[in-house]
């Protein structure tokens, strides 16, 4: 039975393969994601994950099918892909002189005619992403000089700006602080559930996934582990067997905790009944 | 200190117009540069020419080959810009193909070879078989570099800028060869030809340099912002929905044709095509197309001043120009990069 029959239209994989130099990198992976929702993927290094989100925007020519909306990429024009679908890579070198606002109205290529001209609707939208995203006062800054938390919110910007369905990032909190990781992740989370926006990105935090993702996926030396919410995939055996490390998973109300154990560690002291200790100092 | 003052002052839209202005202006002075004088010029350019004489100077002679100046410049200028954009490497200039070298090769075969193997004369003037056969040269080279490039072998655009080195490095020792064991005096006029000249240029050329230069500026100028989808890297294009691969080779034939057919009329013209743009991205911005309507304006206005030195500085005698853009591009630049770093 197909896995597109009968389903919402949102993102679908269907055997994706793909090897390189007859190494398989990815092996015959599924998955099916409905519009509206965020997708973790999670995996150790060498996983797959990145050749993974780029089979599923179409930029690997891989075995299998991979369709959005029910329309396969395969076949799906490049401007129109662009129209939908939105990549967030890190930028490894970016130009000097480029400023924010001129990275962020990159956005609008895939919606500009062929002459190129903005329409004043089409600037008015720059603004507004650069507002949603809370960088309006640093427009005109150079894009080298921002954080990478900043980096990270100006390219989500501009897939606002494409006015994409789906995006897809590629470690979005990677070297970002505690205080970005959240700040990005929550914004991608409120933009899925109010707009209605599809989310996939990978994910090394396995515990910022639980907060932030719909769903999970679990990669393992190309293989699809487990696809399913947090409670379903975050399971201590498989963890264990993927990430080679003993670990404890704990379910709080709607939550999951997952505490690797080295072992220098060791289970027992995560195991011991912890206390909890507030911002004030106190003991509990 | 004086260019620090003068980029506050010129800010903005205000930058565009100067520069516009000032490129009408050279235009016009440069004219005035020889045996006639600017009343002259004027009277000249709104049809009360004095003297039939002036008359036929000023409209066969000066006024195409200020036209023409300003072409050649702006189009090496524009060209430049646009592969430098397209390879990410502000060392690509439109020389990189081997189009320099092939022209010569191909100049030095149809002006030596006929001498070489004796042949009768059959009529055919150097005016018309050194420009056939300088295209042709230059064409070859950019289809081998090309060939290269799009080869298994050379997939990144360091490999294609290293292709076009090899390319240059052979055609040229080729070229060598041949005005060494040549005719001294047919030798002698292709060495003076790749050394640049606009002073070959006849109105008649004018009539292929100058749409090639506007047309090819134009379609740059419309893929702009395609162009500036490759400078975040390949990956940032498609992201974007523009085929990197694809707009790049669109470019690099663009901008091959456009150099070819400069260098064909004016032999070979160093530094405008590889500092303007630099210069330029200062002043007026990185984003494709500033670069390339900046570009445009001081490309032309460039060239169009150092014509005027290379037939003035010595009296009756003419300079090639190749060697004063060489010159004087190279210690501008000089002084640029120290303005940049205080």
């Amino acid at each position: 039975m197909s896995l597109l029959s009968g389903s919402e239209p949102g993102l679908n994989a269907e055997g994706v393969s793909f090897s390189v130099d007859g190494r398989a990198i990815l092996q015959a992976v599924s998955l099916q994601l409905p519009a509206g929702q965020v997708l973790g993927l999670l995996g150790p290094n060498g996983a797959g994950k990145t050749t993974l989100l780029r089979a599923l925007t179409g930029q690997l020519p891989c075995e299998g099918r991979v369709a959005w909306m029910g329309r396969p990429l395969a076949t799906m024009p490049l401007a129109e892909r662009a129209r939908q679908i939105a990549i967030v890579n890190q930028l490894n070198d970016p130009v000097l002189a480029l400023s924010l606002r001129q990275v962020v109205q990159m956005g609008l290529l895939p919606h500009l005619s062929l002459l190129g001209r903005r329409s004043p609707d089409d600037l008015q939208r720059v603004e507004q992403a650069l507002a949603r995203v809370g960088l309006s006062d640093r427009a005109d800054q150079r894009f080298v000089s921002l954080s990478g938390g900043e980096q990270q919110r100006a390219l989500i910007a501009r897939a606002l700006v494409q006015q994409a369905r789906l995006i897809v990032l590629d470690e979005p909190v990677n070297h970002l602080d505690v205080y970005y990781q959240h700040d990005v992740l929550t914004l991608l989370r409120t933009l899925a559930h109010e707009t209605g926006l599809t989310v996939v990105m990978s994910l090394h935090d396995l515990n910022l996934a639980s907060m932030y993702c719909d769903r999970l996926a679990l990669l393992h030396e190309g293989h699809l582990r487990a696809f399913g919410s947090a409670r379903e995939v975050l399971v201590p055996e498989l963890l264990q067997r993927v990430f080679r490390l003993p670990c404890v998973v704990r379910a709080y109300d709607g939550l999951m905790r997952v505490d690797f154990c080295p072992s220098s560690v060791g289970v027992s002291q995560i195991l011991i009944q912890p206390s909890v200790i507030s911002a004030d100092g106190q003991v509990k | 200190m004086v260019v620090s003052q003068l980029s506050v002052l010129l800010s903005g839209q205000r930058r565009w117009w100067a520069m516009g202005l000032l490129a009408l202006v050279s235009v016009f002075l440069s004219l005035g540069f020889g045996s006639a004088n600017i009343e002259q010029v004027w009277s000249c350019l709104i049809g009360s020419c004095s003297d039939p004489l002036q008359q036929m100077i000023f409209f066969d002679i000066r006024l195409p080959r200020v036209i023409a100046g300003f072409m050649v410049g702006a189009g090496l200028a524009v060209a430049g810009s646009a592969l430098q954009n397209v390879t990410r490497n502000g060392l690509a200039d439109p020389y990189l193909f081997g189009v320099v070298a092939g022209a010569g090769l191909g100049a030095s075969v149809v002006t030596m070879l006929p001498i070489m193997l004796d042949w009768p004369d059959v009529g055919v003037r150097a005016s018309v078989a050194l420009p056939v056969g300088a295209f042709t040269g230059a064409l070859l080279a950019v289809l081998m570099v090309q060939g290269l490039a799009v080869s298994a072998l050379a997939r990144s655009t360091e490999q294609l800028l290293l292709a076009g080195v090899a390319i240059s490095l052979m055609l040229g020792a080729l070229t060598h060869l041949i005005l060494f064991i040549g005719e001294p005096f047919a030798a002698n006029q292709v060495l003076f030809w790749l050394m640049g000249s606009l002073s070959r240029i006849e109105p008649v050329n004018l009539y292929v340099i100058a749409p090639v230069v506007m047309i090819g500026s134009a379609v740059l100028l419309v893929l702009g912002h395609r162009l500036d989808a490759l400078l975040l890297g390949d990956d940032n294009a498609f992201n974007l929905g523009v085929n990197a691969t694809s707009l790049r080779s669109l470019t690099l034939v663009l901008c091959a044709g456009l150099t070819a057919v400069i260098v064909t009329y004016c032999g070979g013209i160093g530094f405008v095509g590889l500092m303007v743009p630099h210069i330029v991205r200062q002043w007026f911005g990185v984003t494709s197309r500033t670069l390339i309507v900046g570009c445009w304006l001081c490309g032309g206005t460039f060239l169009v001043w150092v014509d005027v030195i290379a037939r003035s500085i010595v009296t009756g005698q003419e300079i090639p120009i190749g060697i004063i853009t060489s010159a004087i591009g190279s210690m501008f630049f000089l002084l640029v990069m120290r303005q940049q770093r205080s």
